[in-house]
């Protein structure tokens, strides 16, 4: 259900994210080896990788994704041509998980590639875990921004659309800034790091939400004038 | 009526609505296979928004739609993989490369006729290493066209491909249009405004005004039926000209008449001469007159 070719071409199209996304790994290395003190373990589950991929979600999700579906997208020269709606909706939301599936496991990926020289806090395994459960709620804030995007993209007053999905963008990312702090840094206040000690629940209960977020996006967009 | 196999398109009552406005009000279509059909109004008639339907980039409020035989909206992508469309506003990725773009589409369709893209690229002047951001508008409309015709679509739609085009580059487009598309028997149905190249290269027109079809015709009955006819009396006028059957409109040129007669000329003529010193003079109405006058008039029935 996702069109090559069209693959191909939003690979072209986003390809400076990915040249970013290298460019902050390429930071992020630097960083560790000239300025870390080898006597002190990594704490990357205390690094704002979860606040980065929701920022990079909602922009991506309800700016970039949609534009594709807006006048001047390529949504109307594509549908023109033998694709499916559902194949443009799976093929623009790969393209867009992917760069961000690669950020959120950015972790993962200094502890493998750094483990000779310094200690981490977390064994791979959990950090793998957390990685995975922070992707799964990305993907469901990229849905999110997603429809909210839809929603300002069809209504009949711009200026509404944009001044609603604004508002809900913004109650969104305090909503999920504060959500990052409970879930998962662990403290006295916190009930804990939810990600890492309940994290069947936390998987569990992103599942359905990403579903549902996805079969209404799927819907609006079957169902949406070009 | 015609048969499954003798028609392209069978649009049936169709309706559409834009938040609550009304933009096509029970448009009936039929396209014969293998014909050029032109589809003429004036702006915000729904002609873009009729060729949209029918390639389900925009949903019906209500109607039957019938592409190739298949249905309209159940199986969209099926159609799509036989037709070639022209949208009026050109709308491609700017940084692309149109070499891009062709790439995109070849792999999209099962058929591309490569060496037809090839030929036409030279013949339009299209450069395939440049930016579709570099290209004039005149450029983008010939590039839509070159998409539309490379997939060797059995029907072509175009949505007003002469936009933006001088008239060397026109006459190149209805070279193409007229000896390969329509001599390899593909069907046609363009929406444009000019109207004197619809009218040399159209089997079949029709005319919307307000979101219906006011009129659809083959060309040649069309020409052949709509005619105006100049009449001096040397007595008095006849009254309640208008009433006569045949007779859409009378307008005084000084002491004649310039009556616009639609399909009864010989009965019109007949009843003329039997006023005191009439003479009457036949004139020929080219598609663009004719069109005026139905544009002009606001609604007449099909």
């Amino acid at each position: 259900m996702v069109n090559g070719p069209l693959m191909k071409l939003m690979y072209k199209r986003f390809a400076w994210i990915y040249w970013f996304l290298l460019a902050f790994l390429l930071v992020g290395w630097g960083a560790i080896l000239f300025f870390s003190v080898d006597a002190m373990p990594m704490h990357f589950e205390k690094h704002p990788f979860f606040s980065m991929g929701l920022f990079l979600a909602l922009i991506w999700g309800a700016g970039i994704f949609t534009r594709e579906f807006r006048q001047g997208g390529l949504m109307e020269f594509v549908m023109a041509r033998p694709v499916s709606r559902g194949e443009f909706f799976n093929t623009v939301l790969l393209s867009a998980v992917i760069p961000m599936l690669v950020l959120m496991f950015m972790p993962v990926i200094y502890v493998i590639t750094l483990y000779p020289w310094f200690d981490f806090t977390l064994p791979l395994y959990r950090l793998l875990l957390m990685c995975l459960i922070a992707a799964a709620w990305v993907v469901v804030i990229l849905l999110l921004g997603i429809n909210i995007g839809l929603f300002a993209a069809a209504h009949s007053s711009r200026r509404y659309g944009r001044a609603v999905s604004t508002f809900i963008l913004a109650m969104l990312v305090a909503v999920f800034i504060n959500m990052n702090n409970i879930i998962l840094q662990p403290g006295p206040a916190n009930p804990g790091w939810i990600a890492l000690y309940h994290p069947l629940p936390a998987l569990a209960a992103a599942l359905p939400a990403a579903g549902l977020l996805y079969c209404l996006g799927r819907r609006r967009v079957d169902r949406m004038d070009i | 009526m015609m048969t499954d196999s003798e028609r392209a398109v069978l649009v049936q009552g169709l309706t559409k609505q834009f938040s609550g406005h009304k933009v096509l009000n029970g448009v009936n279509l039929e396209v014969p296979r293998g014909s050029v059909f032109a589809l003429l109004g004036p702006n915000g008639a729904g002609k873009t928004t009729t060729l949209k339907i029918i390639l389900n980039l925009l949903q019906p409020t209500g109607g039957k739609i019938e592409v190739l035989g298949m249905d309209g909206v159940a199986r969209s992508q099926e159609i799509r993989r036989r037709v070639g469309y022209q949208s009026e506003i050109q709308l491609f990725y700017h940084r692309a490369r149109v070499e891009d773009v062709f790439s995109l589409c070849r792999s999209l369709y099962p058929r591309w006729n490569q060496a037809r893209v090839a030929r036409c690229c030279d013949i339009f002047d299209l450069p395939a290493r440049g930016l579709v951001s570099d290209l004039s508008k005149g450029k983008m409309t010939l590039l839509g066209l070159v998409l539309a015709v490379g997939p060797d679509p059995e029907l072509l739609l175009l949505d007003e491909p002469f936009t933006g085009l001088d008239p060397l580059r026109r006459r190149q487009v209805l070279q193409l249009l007229v000896e390969e598309m329509a001599g390899e028997e593909r069907t046609i149905l363009v929406s444009s405004h000019q109207i004197q190249d619809m009218e040399r290269i159209a089997d079949r027109v029709a005319f919307m005004v307000e979101g219906r079809v006011v009129l659809c015709r083959p060309v040649d009955d069309l020409l052949g039926a709509e005619k105006k006819v100049r009449a001096a009396f040397s007595g008095p006028p006849p009254e309640g000209m208008e009433g006569w059957p045949g007779v859409r409109r009378v307008e005084r040129e000084g002491s004649r008449l310039l009556i616009t007669v639609s399909g009864q000329v010989e009965e019109v003529i007949g009843r003329l001469s039997g006023y005191d010193g009439a003479a009457c003079e036949v004139i020929d109405q080219t598609l663009e007159d004719i069109f005026i006058n139905y544009a002009g008039e606001g609604l007449i029935n099909g």
